[in-house]
């Protein structure tokens, strides 16, 4: 019998089943766990709560990234949310035998940022973290997506996750992307078009020429924003381009197995006459640079657009949250949104803190050759050590700082402000993170969603800018 | 561990708002060390349940139906649609466990709060949006019986509920997925023996030091 054929997501989740469990539930193992300072010290005391031991503690590693300060020269006790929370995770880690990049580890930095630079994330393997963004390790060829709390004791205690397998979308990216648009406008144009609830449930698979056309820090740009589409999980499949990325980091394999894993990766990819449950397109060839406008992810417009009026709505339920949005971010209907005042902008996230995004932000500083007015705050802060590190070696920390920009130290920060850096009421913030919800930069807070490349033009000219005018 | 869920035969508190998101269950504000050695469940629904929605100052609102002197006891609660809502928090359920509630029912419930609620031993139940409104509006004892998987108000017929053959499992028998998975670490060490051999890159960080 010739076997049916599958998707990619089939593959890699058909690997993993354990045992299969009654109501369409499979328990899947789970081959990296990964751990931050927000969720793990609760995650780990229920562990012990239980009184259960870790099942595998070597494929579990741990950050500290969402509770640091990004001040220069921070330390735990910088700020109160680390100095209450890093010592109970060190301890932990330290109890059971897991590898923790703490605060003044040369390897720390956002869980989604280090886990694919350290070679961590490999392709094939399933990726769990207790936070949403974890379909960003997807990129690589990765079943991965976020979890809750009780679920990330579920992973400790046994290495595994009691799961269903969820209805799929194929999501595809034609075209090449025009000079100054980017993986984030990409995804932000995806969600401006089908919307927060377009993949509610599915898991996604990326495919098209531009796709391919991507670096990997790219693919993971996209694959981050995939939540924001409703889904948990966010892939594409390994090519040449994943290969060469993992091949030598830290924890990737080597000598043999790492033959034997190319190997295995060259199969990773949906069979021809694979089917799949919703498909979604989208042309990359004449997109614009976007910005979101509202307090959702998909309140996104080309840059060069206006605002949306009522009339623009479906219906009146969302003209009514149109507008509810509207008086929360202070804007009025129908006017353009470039030239509109700002006074912060953040430079970082898992979404777009890697070297690339670091380099295409310095790139327009130096182009326009101008400083950010004193009227605005502009943060720059690196995924991680590494990232911060190579950006030094490149000299670009000093073109920031040359330009008026703060250069800080590696971790979540602004994105959701858990480390108490708050943007505050009402201020407008400009921001290369992923979410623009009600009060998620602080209570208050406006935050537009756009790439690392506006995020610069936009810092240096103090109002929404098109970077491609620089 | 969640208890073991024999059939419940109670009352039901009768809140029938629509779209109660996870931070009106638990604020936000009342996590993280705001709780000032306070349960959850004193702050679970603040908003509603005490005067100006301020649990410091203390004053329950006598119009909540969560204060019904008379549903004191109730281990069923009615609710609006979309019932937990918003992000995903494992203390919504938890507080709600605590407030001595072992069955839900609503219209439709968020999707992570409805998942969460099983981990803490609470049955949600889908019924239609009439339904519901007739059970709060009928104020009889409910018999829900899980293993029969129907709802029956005293003097009127049954009403049958779906439920997730798994979920049903773990609710009945006191255990929930972290108790199911640990039961089963036989199989999930001969899974990873065997792809130790098939998959050996994954697991090589394990001879790293």
């Amino acid at each position: 019998m010739v076997p049916l054929p599958e998707t990619l997501i089939d593959r890699i989740w058909g690997a993993h089943v354990v045992s299969s469990l009654p109501g369409g539930y499979d328990l899947l193992h789970v081959d990296r766990h990964l751990v931050h300072d927000l969720g793990g010290p609760f995650a780990f005391a229920g562990l012990e709560q239980r009184s259960l031991p870790m099942q595998s503690p070597a494929l579990t590693f741990a950050t500290a990234d969402h509770c640091v300060s990004s001040a220069p020269g921070r330390t735990e006790s910088t700020n109160p949310s680390a100095k209450a929370l890093l010592p109970l995770l060190r301890s932990s880690c330290a109890g059971t035998g897991v590898t923790f990049f703490d605060i003044d580890s040369a390897d720390q930095g956002i869980v989604h940022v280090i886990a694919p630079e350290l070679g961590i994330t490999l392709p094939g393997s399933t990726v769990l973290c207790g936070d949403s963004h974890t379909c960003t390790n997807g990129a690589l060829g990765a079943l991965a997506w976020g979890i809750g709390t009780s679920e990330v004791v579920l992973v400790l205690a046994t290495q595994c996750i009691i799961e269903r397998r969820p209805p799929q979308c194929r999501v595809e990216l034609a075209g090449m992307l025009p000079d100054r648009v980017y993986a984030k406008d990409v995804s932000l144009a995806l969600l401006a078009r089908y919307g927060t609830e377009a993949a509610a449930g599915f898991a996604v698979e990326y495919v098209g020429t531009a796709v391919r056309a991507m670096s990997m820090e790219e693919r993971m740009t996209v694959c981050n924003l995939t939540v924001e589409l409703g889904a948990k999980i966010g892939l594409m499949a390994p090519d040449e381009t994943t290969i060469d990325y993992v091949r030598g980091r830290r924890y990737a394999p080597t000598g043999a197995d790492w033959d034997e894993a190319i190997l295995a990766w060259s199969q990773l990819r949906s069979d021809d006459g694979a089917t799949w449950d919703r498909e979604l397109h989208l042309d990359v060839d004449v997109l614009a640079p976007q910005v979101s406008w509202g307090t959702t992810p998909a309140h996104t417009i080309a840059i060069d657009a206006n605002v949306p009026v009522r009339t623009d709505a479906a219906d009146a339920a969302e003209a009514d949250s149109w507008e509810r949005a509207l008086d929360y971010v202070g804007l009025a209907p129908g006017d353009p949104i470039a030239g509109t005042p700002i006074d912060r902008v953040f430079i970082g996230s898992c979404a777009n803190s890697r070297l690339s995004d670091l380099q295409v932000a310095a790139a327009i500083v130096e182009a326009a050759g101008r400083r950010v007015p004193t009227s605005v705050t502009a943060w720059v802060v690196p995924g991680s050590q590494q990232v911060k590190r190579a950006a030094e070696e490149l000299g670009l920390h000093d073109i920031f700082r040359g330009a008026g920009f703060e250069w800080r130290e590696p971790g979540c920060s602004q994105c959701l402000a858990t480390n108490e850096e708050y943007i505050g009421p009402g201020e407008r913030c400009l921001s290369t993170s992923n979410r623009n919800f009600v009060g998620r930069q602080g209570p208050g807070s406006r935050t537009h969603l756009a790439s690392p490349a506006t995020a610069a033009a936009s810092a240096l000219a103090g109002v929404i800018t098109d970077p491609r005018t620089v | 561990m969640p208890e073991p869920f024999q059939i419940v035969c109670s009352l039901a508190v009768p809140l029938l708002v629509p779209d109660i998101d996870t931070d009106v269950i638990t604020p936000m504000r009342r996590m993280g060390g705001g709780l000032g050695g306070r349960g959850l469940d004193y702050y679970a629904f603040e908003s509603l349940r005490y005067i100006g929605g301020d649990g410091d100052r203390g004053e329950p609102n006598p119009a909540c139906p969560l204060n019904d002197p008379e549903l004191a006891l109730a281990q069923v609660l009615l609710a609006g649609a979309n019932f937990g809502s918003g992000s995903s928090r494992e203390t919504a359920p938890m507080a709600i466990a605590m407030l001595g509630f072992r069955v839900l029912i609503a219209p439709s419930f968020g999707d992570i709060f409805y998942a969460n609620c099983f981990q803490q031993g609470l049955l949600p139940i889908v019924l239609p949006e009439t339904t519901v409104a007739e059970l709060a509006c009928w104020q009889v004892e409910l018999q829900v019986d899980l293993s029969e998987q129907t709802i029956t108000p005293i003097g009127a017929e049954s009403i049958p509920f779906e439920v997730n053959p798994l979920r049903k499992i773990c609710l009945l028998e006191g255990v929930d997925f972290i108790g199911l998975a640990v039961a089963r670490s036989d199989d999930i060490s001969r899974y990873q023996l065997q792809a130790r051999r098939e998959t050996p890159w994954i697991f090589a960080v394990e001879n790293a030091s």
